[in-house]
């Protein structure tokens, strides 16, 4: 009875139930304007982060460029026939092999042989991209409220 | 009661609402058509790119971590033709840095952009320098172009203008060791394929190190799917870059070694000269100089004659008739038969009459009883063809092919060459064959063949397999090799009874081949030259093959040099190039002399 009587109240003033659908409609208009928002955020960032990344992809590349040019210049400056060069112009002379005091070192077993190899190798996650910003926001949503987390 | 234009509120929204089903129906049908998969299909190859990703060519180091070959940044210079505003002005600084061609640069800017034409590619390989100096440019045109004081129409500008920094190969030291590291190729068209018999082939290693670890250095490259669209990037694989290598090749060594050879090689009008420096007891090679050789960062530009499977590094590829170094192994494998002792005399009447030919002494005449020792001193043909007869061609040719004469050693440098030897199980082998073999002629070796053969005699009878790869770094693992035994062709006590013998040979005959302080045992070698009319008697290859100090040997060297002008004979002309590299080798090597070598041990 109570109800019946709310209801009659309602629809005694009309314009109280086109307010009621132009809330619910601005209510939705409200959700999607929302949701694209979100949407459009998340997408955006996305982006420049990905464009940061390509940007940083560039950069390390041409730092590994650089490093080996780097390298190449270092040799060509030590090269052989420059630090001959450089030692005849600092007043340096060839030895004769009788001008040579040879003396025993304990321990000195003569120059040593090259040893490249790094004492720990340098070891890299097998991802360093972050899955947010490979994920979409629906993929994103997905993962973190619907699918439980590992060790749920 | 109707509302006022309720019926046309009505169409309004009834056409709206149409409209709205309409677009609905038009998305599910465009998501739903046959055509969908086209446009999906479509869209997706837009997004992406696809590429390869080389990793960086690994370096190649010498035995104490010196730079050999390196990578190095250079350029490609190209025009977004659609972004270009200044085009002279980009032709002219091409001109002025680069050195383009005006007019054709500017022909090239001014393209009209189509789809098939967005970019023009206007110069490659420009180093860092050059490149750094139009990037200074870029940078002062826009500040230009942002003074208020000039008008923008008016500010000269590079817009358009793409440089492309990429990897290429280096050689810092210049031509030093070519012959042994080969070269990489970088551009089309610089080598034509009719210049060897193989194809050219771009980004390919050739020769030597290069092409013999070509899959080591270059590393896997990855075909990837580059996205354009910034929401789809991934990550690109992190690739290992080719492996890294060690060489056993000493920089100092290799760079005397060359000087040396070159000035032997011009002093006595020689052809072409070639030197190996090897260690007896591990195989490994310390040098190994070519002359002439050319530079690998520019063997487009240089002799193109060296650039074939011959020429390239002789000390490998070459063969040829060795002469009288050869009586090392005759003489090493009579006395390990033992059918003849340093003692055993020869009755030299100068000819020695064999299959109808007769074969001679180096100077024509009759030498007389001659001692083994005295036939190696003297390097009697005769006595030696003699010494072959009583061993017999089966024992012989066993003996040859101990020593590995005939076949490849196996060295890991590219385009190793071997002659067949003939045999007495040849139809084509005669008598006379035995007699000419015996000195080093009829038939032919390369260098490193002879070298690796002889080393034998340095090391207690055992061929240790020549090698030049010391290391190989991959993965940040550095991973040695370990000196293989190749043959035992002979006893220690042989080698050390040859050694002596060959010592005492220098001495007696007061060789250009001694160094003060140092005991060193060789034998000089002229030959004849093969020609289609017979041996020349005007031309000859002069060699010497050398080692010591004879007590316990640190060192080997051969020497060949083609052709010389200057004197016919090995023992004027090669003696002294094995004096002149082993006075350096001692040194780089830290080898005191003999005397106060004894006094340390003690």
């Amino acid at each position: 009875m109570m109800k019946k009587n709310w209801t009659q109240a309602y629809k005694i003033v009309p314009w109280r139930g086109q307010l009621q659908w132009l809330g619910i409609m601005a209510a939705a208009l409200l959700a999607i304007i929302l949701i694209a928002s979100i949407y459009l955020s998340v997408s955006s960032q996305a982006s420049i982060a990905g464009r940061g990344l390509q940007v940083q992809q560039r950069q390390k590349a041409n730092t590994m460029e650089s490093i080996a040019q780097l390298e190449t210049d270092l040799a060509r400056v030590t090269s052989s026939t420059e630090m001959r060069a450089r030692a005849k112009k600092l007043g340096f002379v060839n030895i004769d092999p009788g001008d040579f005091t040879y003396i025993i070192v304990p321990g000195y077993g003569g120059r040593p042989a090259a040893d490249l190899s790094p004492h720990t190798a340098a070891v890299l996650p097998p991802s360093v991209i972050k899955t947010a910003y490979t994920q979409s926001i629906w993929d994103w949503m997905y993962s973190s409220f619907v699918q439980p987390a590992y060790g749920d | 009661m109707k509302l006022p234009y309720y019926n046309r509120y009505l169409g309004i929204a009834i056409v709206l609402s149409l409209a709205g089903v309409l677009i609905l129906a038009q998305m599910v049908h465009i998501q739903t058509s046959a055509k969908a998969k086209y446009v999906t299909e479509y869209g997706e190859a837009q997004s992406y790119v696809p590429k390869t990703i080389f990793p960086e060519r690994g370096k190649i180091f010498d035995r104490q971590g010196s730079l050999l070959v390196g990578n190095q940044q250079l350029y490609e210079i190209g025009v977004n033709l659609v972004d270009v505003r200044d085009p002279e002005t980009i032709a002219r600084v091409l001109e002025s840095v680069v050195g383009l061609n005006y007019d054709d640069t500017l022909a090239k800017v001014k393209t009209e952009a189509s789809a098939d034409a967005a970019y023009v590619l206007l110069t490659d390989y420009i180093p860092a320098g050059k490149a750094d100096q139009i990037k200074d440019l870029m940078k002062t045109y826009k500040a230009m172009a942002d003074d208020p004081a000039y008008a923008k129409q008016t500010a000269p500008n590079l817009y358009g203008l793409i440089l492309t920094p990429h990897l290429q190969r280096s050689y810092p030291e210049g031509s030093l060791a070519s012959n042994i590291l080969g070269f990489y190729t970088l551009r089309k068209g610089e080598l034509s394929p009719t210049e060897d018999r193989h194809e050219i082939r771009v980004g390919n290693g050739y020769y030597g190190v290069e092409q013999n670890y070509n899959d080591l250095l270059a590393g896997n490259s990855v075909d990837i799917r580059a996205p354009v669209n910034p929401n789809l990037v991934d990550e690109i694989p992190e690739l290992p870059p080719g492996s890294d290598l060690v060489l056993t090749i000493d920089r100092e060594i290799q760079s005397s070694m060359e000087t040396v050879l070159d000035k032997h090689v011009k002093s006595s009008g020689a052809v072409s000269g070639t030197l190996i420096v090897l260690d007896p007891e591990t195989g490994e090679i310390l040098a190994m100089a070519n002359s002439p050789r050319l530079d690998p960062s520019h063997y487009w530009d240089q002799d193109k004659s060296l650039i074939n499977s011959f020429n390239y590094n002789r000390a490998v590829s070459y063969t040829y008739e060795p002469g009288s170094v050869f009586k090392v192994i005759t003489m090493a494998s009579a006395l390990d038969a033992g059918v003849v002792t340093p003692d055993t005399v020869f009755q030299d009447n100068g000819i020695w009459e064999v299959g109808g030919y007769t074969i001679y002494d180096w100077d024509g005449n009759a030498w007389g009883p001659q001692t083994m020792l005295g036939c190696m001193q003297h390097s009697l043909n005769v006595c030696l063809s003699w010494v072959a007869t009583e061993l017999g061609p089966k024992a012989f040719y066993e003996y040859l092919n101990r020593f590995g004469i005939g076949h490849t050693t196996g060295i890991d440098l590219a385009n190793e060459a071997s002659y067949p030897l003939r045999t007495p199980e040849d139809g084509i082998w005669s008598d006379v064959d035995l007699a000419t073999n015996s000195f080093g002629q009829g038939l032919s070796v390369t260098p490193i063949q002879l070298a690796t053969a002889i080393s034998a005699v340095a090391n207690d009878g055992v061929i240790m397999a020549p090698h030049v790869l010391k290391s190989m770094v991959s993965n940040g693992r550095q991973y040695n090799t370990t000196p293989q035994i190749l043959a035992n062709p002979i006893s220690a006590e042989t080698a050390h009874t040859l050694t002596a013998m060959l010592a005492v040979s220098l001495e007696s005959e007061s060789s250009d081949a001694l160094v003060e302080g140092y005991r060193v045992a060789g034998k000089t070698g002229t030959a004849e030259i093969p020609t289609p009319n017979g041996y020349s008697l005007n031309q000859t290859n002069a060699s010497f093959v050398g080692w010591g100090p004879v007590d316990d040997p640190k060192f080997l060297v051969y020497v060949w040099l083609e052709k010389p002008s200057a004197s016919i004979w090995g023992s004027v002309i090669a003696a002294p190039v094995f004096r002149d590299a082993v006075s350096q080798l001692v040194v780089l090597m830290n080898i005191p002399p003999d005397d106060i070598r004894a006094k340390l041990v003690k």
